[in-house]
Formats: C-alpha cells, sequence, structure tokens
C-alpha cells in the first residue's frame, strides 16, 4: 500500500453533519433529468413531450459524444421540458405512472461471466446501461470517449468534500460488490488504483485491493488529487478517475441487468429536519425530498459539495451524477462594520479574525460572498490551499491574459477545481470558474 | 440598526440607474459596505466564502500601524518642547502633539479619498479599502515640520500616479505611499531633507539645540573619533532611538512600536514574515560588510553597528510596513524572501554611500518594487522545470 501525503487541504468545518442513519424517501410522484449536471453537454433529444418512457429508456445523448447516453429514471410520461438562456435544455421532466416498468439489459452477474465478455461489449454494456457518464477523464475531467482506453483508472473509496457521503454508509454489506466492480475496472484498464482515507475505519476489511492510502483533508482522496501525486512522468496524464458510489451503480447495473434508480444520498444543513444519508430516486425534486424545518428564509439547495456544487432554488432536481444536497441560508442579515469586530464567530482559512483562537468544531455557513469583489492584491492566501502546487492568483493572471502556453506549464491542466481558492480569497476572485471555463475551452478546441 | 439599514435601503434607488445621483454611486457603495456587511451573495464557484474581505485585511494593518502613531504624536510633541525647553508634562505634550499630526493626517485622508472616490466615480469601480493603509502610512513617513499644503499634494500624486493610472488597487507595481514620499522628498527637498524635523514653536529654540535626526549627524562625518561617541554626545543613545524619544519622522522613530506592528502583522498573517526577515537579514549583512571597510579613510557611516543601523532612521518601519505591502511585493513565499534581503542591502547602501539621501529606504523599496515581477518570474520558472508536464 503506497502513502500519499497530500499537501495544502483544507477542511472548513461546516456545520451540520448528516448522521450515519439512512433514511428511505423513495415514495416521488416525478423525476427528472439534468444535462447541466455533467459540464459541457449538449443534448440530443430522442424522446418529445408527451411520450411515454420506461426506466432505462433513452432520453437524450449528447452531440458531440455519443457514449454519454442518459437514461430516464423513472417510467411515465414526459410532462415537461424546460429551456435557459440560448434553448439550452435545462430540465426534462417525467410523471411517474403507479406501476412501474423496465427496459431489460443484458445480465453480468459473477466473475465467471465477465470472464467470458470481452472488452468491447462490456464497454458497449456501460454506454447503452446509460452508465459511462460516470467516468471522467483527466486532465479535463469530462467523460471521455468510447474509444479510449484509459492508462489507469483511478478509483476513490470516499469523496472527502464536506458533507458527501460516507463510505461507512454506502460499503455497509457492499463490500463485494466493490470487489466486483474492481474487477470490472479491471477489464477496462490495466492499471486500477484504488485509494482511501488514512482514518477510514473500514481500511483493514478492504486492505486486499485498496493501492493508496492518503494522508490529508479536501481535496486529498478526489481521483485527480491522487493522480497528481501518484505519477511519475506523463504516461498517466490521460487516466480516469471514479468514485466507490458510482462503481456501486455500475455493479447494480451488470448484477439486476436494469437501470439502477435508486442510491444513498446525504442531505444536510442548518434548516433541513433531520441531516443524515437518504435513500433516494436518481431525479428527485428537492420539493418532494428535502424536508426543511420551516419556510420562512430562503434556502439555496446545492448539488453535490458547498464547494463545487452546481446550486438551485426550490425548483430543482438532483441529477444523474450528484451524491448530496447541501441547504443553506441564501437571505441576507444585515451586520454593522463586521470588519472591525473581533470575530469570534467568524470562519476564516487565516488568523485575521478572533475565531482561530476558540477552535471550533463546525461553522455554520451561509452563501454570502462576505465582502466586495475586488481586483487581486496578491495576499498569497489562495497557494496555501492548493494541493495541486499551482498559484492560482498566477495562473489566474496567465489565464486571464490569455497566455495559454503560460497557463499550461503553470499547471492549468492538473487543477482538480476543488474550489478551496475561491473560498479563502478576501478579494472574492471566482478562480476556480476562471480556470474551469478556460480548461473547457481549451478542451473545445482540441476536440 | 435595522434602522439605519432601512434608511440606506431606501435612498438607493436614488443612487441607481436612471436615479438623481447614478454618478454617486461607488460613494453610496462605499458607504454602505463600509458601515454594513456586503448583501452580495455567490454566483459561480464556491457557494460559501471565507469571512476575510480586503476590508478586514486593510483594517489590520490600520490596526498595526496605530502604535506607531500614538506614539508619533507624543514624540513630535516633546520634541517640540524640548526644543521650546517647555514643561515635558505628558498632557501638554500629548496636545502639542495632537496639534501637530493630527491635521497633517486628516489632510491626508481627506485629499487622498477624495481622488480615490474621484477616479471610482470616473471608473465606476468600487472604493478600494487600500487607501485606508496609504491614507496612514504616507503621514507617518513626514517630519511633523511639513505644511500641510505639501501633504495635499503629495497624496494626491500617491495615489493618482503611484495607483490609479495603472487601474486602482492591486494593479499597480508601486507602492502608493512611497510615491507619494519620494514625490514630496524630489520636489520640495529643502523641507524634508532629513536635517531639522523638529516642530518648533513659534520660534522659540533654546540655545544649542540643532534638531538633527541621527541620520543627519551621522552623515554628516564631522566626526572626530569614534561616530557611536558623536551620536550618544548629540542624545541618541541607543536605549533613546529603540524607544523612540528623537527627532525623525512622525511614526518611525520608536523600534519597539514598530516591532508590535510588526507582531500584529504577523500573528494574523497579513505581513510577511518572510520579507521582514529577510529585510532585516539583508540590512544586517550589508552593515557587516561595510563594518569590514571601516577604517580611518572610510567614512565614518561605515563603522556603525548593525544595531545601530536598524534602529536609526526609518530602517525597520520601511521594512515592516513598507516591503510588505502585498501588491508591491513578488507574490512566492521564496521571493518575498529574496525580495526583502535586496530591500535590506540596497537600503543600507543607499543611506550609507549616498549623503544625500539619508533615507536610502524609500528609494531601496520603489526600486524592489520595479523588480518585484522580475524575482516572481525566476521563480516561477524554477518552479515550473519541477512540474510533470501536462501537455493535450
Ligand atoms: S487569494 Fe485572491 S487576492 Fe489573494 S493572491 Fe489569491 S487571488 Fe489574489
Amino acid at each position: 500500500m503506497k502513502k500519499i501525503f497530500v499537501k495544502n487541504t483544507y477542511d472548513i468545518k461546516l456545520s451540520d453533519k448528516p448522521s450515519n442513519q439512512v433514511i428511505d424517501q423513495t415514495k416521488i410522484t416525478k423525476v427528472a433529468l439534468i444535462p447541466d449536471n455533467i459540464p459541457n453537454t449538449k443534448p440530443r433529444l430522442l424522446k418529445k413531450v408527451g411520450e411515454k418512457v420506461q426506466i432505462g429508456t433513452p432520453v437524450y445523448v449528447d452531440k458531440k459524444n455519443d457514449a454519454l447516453c442518459f437514461l430516464s429514471p423513472g417510467s411515465g410520461t414526459i410532462s415537461d421540458i424546460q429551456y435557459g438562456k440560448r434553448r439550452k435544455i435545462e430540465k426534462v421532466i417525467i410523471n411517474l405512472d403507479k406501476e412501474e416498468t423496465f427496459v431489460e439489459f443484458e445480465k453480468v452477474s459473477n466473475e465467471a461471466e465477465l470472464n467470458n465478455i470481452s472488452r468491447d461489449s462490456l464497454v458497449d454494456l456501460l454506454v447503452k446501461g446509460g452508465l459511462w457518464s460516470l467516468f471522467v477523464e483527466y486532465p479535463f475531467g469530462l467523460p471521455p470517449k468510447k474509444e479510449t482506453v484509459a492508462p489507469a483508472i483511478y478509483l476513490s473509496l470516499d469523496e472527502d468534500e464536506p458533507h458527501s457521503v460516507n463510505s461507512e454508509v454506502i460499503l455497509d454489506g457492499s463490500i463485494s460488490d466493490l470487489k466486483f466492480g474492481i474487477k470490472i475496472l479491471e477489464k477496462l484498464t490495466n492499471e486500477v488504483n484504488v485509494s482511501i482515507r488514512q482514518d477510514n475505519p473500514i481500511k483493514d476489511q478492504l486492505s486486499s485491493v485498496v493501492t493508496h492510502e492518503v494522508y490529508g483533508d479536501y481535496p486529498a482522496n478526489k481521483p485527480g488529487t491522487v493522480l497528481f501525486y501518484d505519477k511519475k512522468d506523463m504516461t498517466k496524464n490521460k487516466s480516469w478517475g471514479i468514485y466507490a458510489q458510482d462503481l456501486l451503480r455500475i455493479v447494480q447495473l451488470f448484477k439486476s441487468g436494469r437501470y439502477p434508480i435508486e442510491r444513498v444520498v446525504t442531505i444536510a444543513g442548518p434548516r433541513v429536519r433531520q441531516s443524515s444519508h437518504y435513500k433516494i430516486r436518481e431525479g428527485s425534486a428537492v420539493s418532494e425530498i428535502v424536508q426543511l424545518k420551516d419556510s420562512e428564509k430562503e434556502v439555496r439547495y446545492i448539488f453535490g459539495g458547498v464547494l463545487t456544487g452546481r446550486s438551485s432554488g426550490d425548483d430543482g432536481f438532483i441529477g444523474y451524477k450528484e451524491y448530496s444536497i447541501n441547504v443553506l441560508n441564501d437571505d441576507y442579515q444585515p451586520e454593522l462594520v463586521p470588519f472591525v469586530k473581533l470575530g469570534f464567530d467568524k470562519h476564516t482559512f487565516g488568523k485575521t479574525y478572533f475565531s482561530w483562537l476558540l477552535n471550533k468544531p463546525d461553522w455554520q455557513m451561509n452563501t454570502s460572498l462576505n465582502g466586495g469583489e475586488r481586483s487581486c492584491i496578491n495576499c498569497s492566501i489562495c497557494p496555501n490551499v492548493c494541493p495541486m502546487d499551482i498559484l492560482p492568483q498566477f495562473l489566474m493572471k496567465s489565464v486571464l491574459a490569455n497566455d495559454v502556453e503560460e497557463s499550461m506549464s503553470q499547471g492549468l491542466l492538473d487543477c482538480v477545481e476543488c474550489g478551496l481558492c475561491d473560498y479563502v480569497c478576501p478579494s472574492k476572485i471566482e478562480l476556480t470558474s476562471i480556470v474551469q471555463e478556460k480548461k473547457l475551452d481549451l478542451y473545445k478546441e482540441i476536440s | 440598526m435595522k434602522f439605519l439599514y432601512n434608511f440606506l435601503k431606501k435612498q438607493e434607488p436614488l443612487f441607481h440607474k436612471g436615479g438623481k445621483l447614478e454618478k454617486l454611486y461607488p460613494l453610496f457603495e462605499a458607504g454602505q459596505t463600509f458601515c454594513f456587511n456586503a448583501e452580495l451573495r455567490t454566483k459561480k464557484g464556491s457557494n460559501v466564502r471565507d469571512s476575510l474581505d480586503t476590508k478586514r485585511y486593510m483594517i489590520l494593518v490600520v490596526l498595526a500601524l496605530l502604535p506607531c502613531t500614538l506614539f508619533g504624536i507624543y514624540n513630535a510633541g516633546l520634541q517640540a518642547h524640548i526644543a521650546a525647553g517647555l514643561s515635558q508634562d505628558i498632557f501638554s505634550v500629548l496636545l502639542t502633539g495632537a496639534l501637530k499630526v493630527v491635521p497633517i493626517i486628516l489632510v491626508s485622508y481627506t485629499v487622498g479619498g477624495l481622488c480615490e472616490v474621484l477616479f471610482c466615480i470616473i471608473r465606476k469601480h468600487e472604493v478600494n479599502e487600500g487607501f485606508l493603509v496609504t491614507g496612514l502610512l504616507f503621514p507617518l513617513t513626514l517630519p511633523s515640520t511639513i505644511p500641510l499644503w505639501q501633504v495635499a499634494v503629495g497624496i494626491a500624486f500617491g495615489v493618482i500616479v503611484g495607483k490609479e493610472v495603472f487601474g486602482g488597487s492591486g494593479r499597480n507595481f508601486l507602492n502608493p505611499a512611497l510615491t507619494a514620499r519620494a514625490f514630496v522628498f524630489f520636489t520640495y527637498p529643502a523641507y524634508i531633507s532629513g536635517e531639522v524635523w523638529t516642530s518648533l514653536i513659534k520660534d522659540k529654540l533654546i540655545d544649542g539645540y540643532s534638531g538633527a535626526t541621527a541620520l543627519a549627524v551621522a552623515a554628516s562625518g564631522e566626526t572626530s573619533g569614534k561616530l557611536t561617541d558623536t551620536l550618544i554626545e548629540s542624545g541618541f543613545t541607543l536605549k533613546n532611538l529603540i524607544i523612540g524619544t528623537v527627532p525623525g519622522s512622525i511614526g518611525e522613530t520608536s523600534a519597539i512600536m514598530v516591532m508590535i506592528g510588526a507582531v500584529i502583522l504577523i500573528a494574523t498573517k497579513v505581513g510577511s514574515w518572510r520579507t521582514m526577515l529577510g529585510g532585516i537579514l539583508g540590512a544586517i549583512t550589508m552593515t557587516l560588510i561595510l563594518n569590514l571597510f571601516a577604517g580611518d579613510s572610510s567614512l565614518p557611516f561605515f563603522s556603525l553597528t548593525p544595531i545601530w543601523q536598524l534602529s536609526m532612521g526609518s530602517c525597520l518601519f520601511a521594512i515592516v510596513f513598507m516591503a510588505t505591502d502585498p501588491v508591491s511585493s513578488p507574490g512566492i513565499e521564496v521571493s518575498k524572501f529574496i525580495y526583502g534581503f535586496l530591500i535590506g542591502i540596497l537600503g543600507i547602501i543607499i543611506r550609507t554611500a549616498n549623503p544625500a539621501y539619508p533615507e536610502g529606504w524609500m528609494l531601496a523599496i520603489l526600486l524592489m518594487n520595479v523588480f518585484a515581477p522580475l524575482i516572481d518570474h525566476v521563480v516561477m520558472q524554477i518552479r515550473i522545470k519541477k512540474r510533470i508536464p501536462n501537455a493535450i
């Protein structure tokens, strides 16, 4: 087992950590597909409003990469397709039938069957089964093309962004499934790396499959981070990444022959009635699965972690590849001259408020920018939270100056888009988005 | 509080597009965000943000400058009373000092603030908090004898040429306070050449009082025997220099007060300890080198030991408060140290070798401001070599 020490990681200590209890919340009346959930997808619709779909019927494919086929997570009638700016498809809403039916796929339920099928038919199964898009290919962090073979796959057993699903909960009783999943990955590539947090209590049960033990807070166990610290030369640059919860869905598809619609997610936040793990269905509406203590103030729903997640109002739906819903207060509370206070109640990375003296276990956070937008004052705080050894302020400046060569040599493509530099910046610069957009531009240019 | 907030909110439409006072929006914005926390919500990127903003950042520098400011007021009064042979009772001394110093600070803030707001209105951007620091830093580098109109011209020059022509805080490469200081120094050398820096009260001057600063004494070269003896004879004992009860610029005389400021900057991580350490090591190294060459034929200044060099004049003040200005410093940790070190070396060289510029620090830092991007560039190239390239 190789030890990986990731530097410059940071735990923002978000309050209302979800408990390990799993609450069933699968009784719902509608589901939706959200193309935006996978960046850069340009959907080509295969179904129209009013048409019937089953669980597993393809609803849209990506115009550029037809391996990215998205299946209906419910059986019923397409009731609405909502468009955003420039006729971009935002939501495809499906009203569920009482009795739901499934599209049946080929089963691969054990290792013997797995050994009998070819790599190509395995890939086909993943594409047809709608789960190919769970992989990301580095350096761009987007789903790979069908034809590519990864030099290595990095499987992370625990997503470590605050309030992500706890691997103890999702792997409870599923360890053999996980091991089967690793076999599937081994069929796709020659090298499968499995990383686990050093303090994970189930580490010992998995010692036969784990290859990397990771030290550090968020984002130490992002597959991209492990790849960065693991690689010795350029050969592994285009490796793939995947999380345990994704892999379990692939195993479910193979074993049951049906598109898996249920999964465990976390729902957490200061106003959520019970911050905990929930068993929900893919594409559920927040209005049907999230219960708040009160509805007095406005909230923001964030799908994924608070640092990287996609946000929406109360008409949002959880997407294809999202495993947590964080609910934060979104209203404004006036506070007189906060910047001259001692600030025992202010969360901060550095030592500019006295809160560091208290060593509080967690902080209730909201969506406030906590300041005004300014130009970079070169305070050099951001490099302290960059695990990829990038100097975000320099990278940002060379990206904005459109100097692609310089940006790349500074590590543009190594960025795992963790969002920590956004969090710490006193000038409130959206460093991550600036880098993200540049990466996407580059991707479009070469593909 | 709610009341004040609601009142402000009611006025807001006046300043919005189409409102009567639309042009003054930056002023309104500055006022509102000064009184209350920002209303802005996160849009892209991380949904949660650190409580630290540029206001907090800059106000901490102001806090670190306060000990120097308060002591400066006391000392300005004290020197004036000594010169006039008046009583050194603390209250009357403070009163005299306040009457001298507070107007200088007020003029600096008002005139500088006006320039800042004017540019914000023309350029339609928010008022930058960096000004809170510049507006105080500049007066502290001035002698308390300076005419107020020079303060006004100086700060206006510093804000406009040192900062706004480059596009405001964050885009400038020179330290605006130092730009202002350098401008005053070169335009009106008669007033602040580093000779007589004590405020005089109604021309009452006791016999034999010169009011010269330690540097003027040291640079004059009119010494027979050891320079330190001459300094001590003129009242510049090491103890006085460290406490700061000597003639000099308002905020720079007291090594102790500067150190308190340094502790605040380092403890809050607002000022870079690397730059400070580099600066002090640089100054010590250069002084020791000069000591090697000290002899009968050399300038007497060469023979001063590091502790004297550090506690005289604006050496520490410049290293702690001027060199650490993040905007005009390099951004990489290693470069910060190198930058500080070079400032230390240059500052001592200029101060010693060219008695016409007894305050070498100002020039040393401005010069290194210009080279800061170069240091970063070199260090960056070394860093880049260590990366595994991620080409496409
Ligand atoms: S944290 Fe923000 S202001 Fe500070 S150096 Fe980085 S980008 Fe610039």
